[in-house]
């Protein structure tokens, strides 16, 4: 703390100026401190009033990286996106839809989410699928298209399919699909963290209560 | 004048390219601070480098608006945070009254966070097509989150039809939710459109992004 306070003093004698500008390997400093080089701070970084950004266009966000450099996140350059979007298209997929697939995406370094999913008749953009259960054609069956971790490779899985049932042309026909899956993928621990799982026993109610995680 | 300022700062660290530090004997920068620094005004980086493609685990940098000295400069390390910006949580719902989950306060505060969708499963039993005046219906299965006295709420059930209230078809939902955070996401207004009983149509208001 005494160091600090004497080489304020020298800098403030040194200055010609009332308002003082400090130039370091710059003899024309355009502003209080102008540093041409690298700054280091070995401690904290106080902004006091910086400013705001009125837009989302024109601006990068600053990232830390591990070691402890500060730059700019640049996203069409970086390997991922806080938030990345992705299309997978299944060509030719069993008419039981897809039971298991291994998109190879580590579920230590990211979040995978189906947000959302359509299909056709193979090779077709022929819209007129229909699902018929193989139990009995009285049944409205459920569909499961989702995301999980299988922990023996510990990626992400797909799953793509409607319970006890075949998807089948306009003829009634069993008939493959192409399956689009639109997936929203996080990385983990940037912006986006997974939190731990919940049961909710309905106890044969139609409403009720969850409780919310811890902090919210 | 100012010539003699930069001479005098040579002198000062003994260095051919100038260094200068503050609170350090061994600069390792042109300014290297051993300590903090609080800048009143604006903060200029002339040559910011660019993250490469093979970084990772990077954070990002937040600056706090409520502390002393203010503005200070902090990673958001989501890892140690109870609220992320975006947190993921897998949700299961067993022993249900027939399909129905019609309305269950999830109670996440609509003030400060968005609830979105994914990942539904419909696990189990099939619901039974009804036949009404002759005609067979599948009836309209609903997934959704809403908004309702404050607070998010999730609705998923065939609004039409029912399962069974006994009986072996017995099923569970899950999904997962995705909590955005509202200091990081914005909620925006409604944008309603009368289609006047077309099956097409164009936005009557476009949000200002």
């Amino acid at each position: 703390m005494k160091t600090k306070i004497l080489y304020s003093i020298i800098v403030l004698s040194l200055s010609p100026a009332v308002w003082a500008q400090v130039g370091i390997n710059n003899p024309n400093p355009q502003a209080t401190l102008d540093v041409v080089g690298s700054t280091l701070i070995e401690e904290k970084l106080y902004l006091e009033n910086p400013g705001n950004s009125s837009q989302i266009r024109g601006a990068k966000l600053l990232i830390q990286k591990t070691d402890e450099e500060v730059v700019q996140y640049n996203i069409d350059i970086s390997k991922y996106g806080p938030i990345n979007y992705v299309q997978f298209i299944f060509r030719n997929t069993n008419s039981r839809g897809l039971s298991d697939y291994d998109t190879k995406i580590s579920a230590t370094d990211y979040i995978v989410t189906v947000q959302g999913f359509y299909f056709l008749i193979t090779g077709t953009n022929d819209t007129n699928v229909t699902l018929r259960s193989t139990v009995n054609n009285n049944r409205v069956e459920g569909f499961q298209m989702y995301a999980y971790i299988n922990p023996d490779t510990n990626t992400w899985f797909l799953k793509g399919f409607v319970n006890n049932s075949r998807f089948q042309n306009n003829s009634t026909v069993d008939s493959a699909i192409d399956l689009y899956m639109n997936l929203i993928i996080f990385r983990n621990g940037f912006i986006a963290k997974p939190l731990m799982d919940v049961t909710v026993n309905m106890n044969n109610s139609e409403t009720g209560s969850v409780p919310i995680p811890i902090g919210f | 004048m100012k010539r003699i300022i930069a001479i005098s700062i040579f002198c000062l660290v003994e260095s051919a390219f100038s260094q200068v530090g503050i609170g350090k004997l061994d600069p390792q920068a042109a300014l290297d601070i051993n300590g903090s620094l609080l800048v009143q005004e604006e903060l200029n980086l002339g040559m910011l480098p660019t993250v490469t493609n093979t970084d990772e685990d990077f954070k990002l940098l937040t600056r706090l608006t409520n502390s002393t000295p203010l503005g200070e400069i902090t990673v958001l390390d989501v890892d140690n945070l109870s609220v992320a910006p975006i947190n993921v949580v897998n949700y299961k719902f067993t022993n249900l009254s027939r399909d129905n989950l019609t309305n269950v306060n999830l109670q996440f505060n609509a003030s400060k966070y968005i609830v979105g969708i994914a990942n539904f499963r419909y696990e189990g039993g099939a619901i039974p097509k009804t036949t009404v005046n002759g005609v067979t219906s599948i009836g309209a299965f609903v997934v959704r989150a809403f908004i309702e006295g404050g607070k998010w709420h999730l609705e998923i059930r065939n609004r039409f039809l029912d399962l069974p209230s006994s009986g072996v078809e017995r099923i569970t939902y899950s999904v997962t939710l995705i909590i955005y955070d509202k200091s990081y996401f914005r909620n925006l207004p409604v944008i309603t459109t009368n289609l006047g009983g077309s099956n097409t149509g164009t936005a009557s208001s476009v949000p200002n992004l």
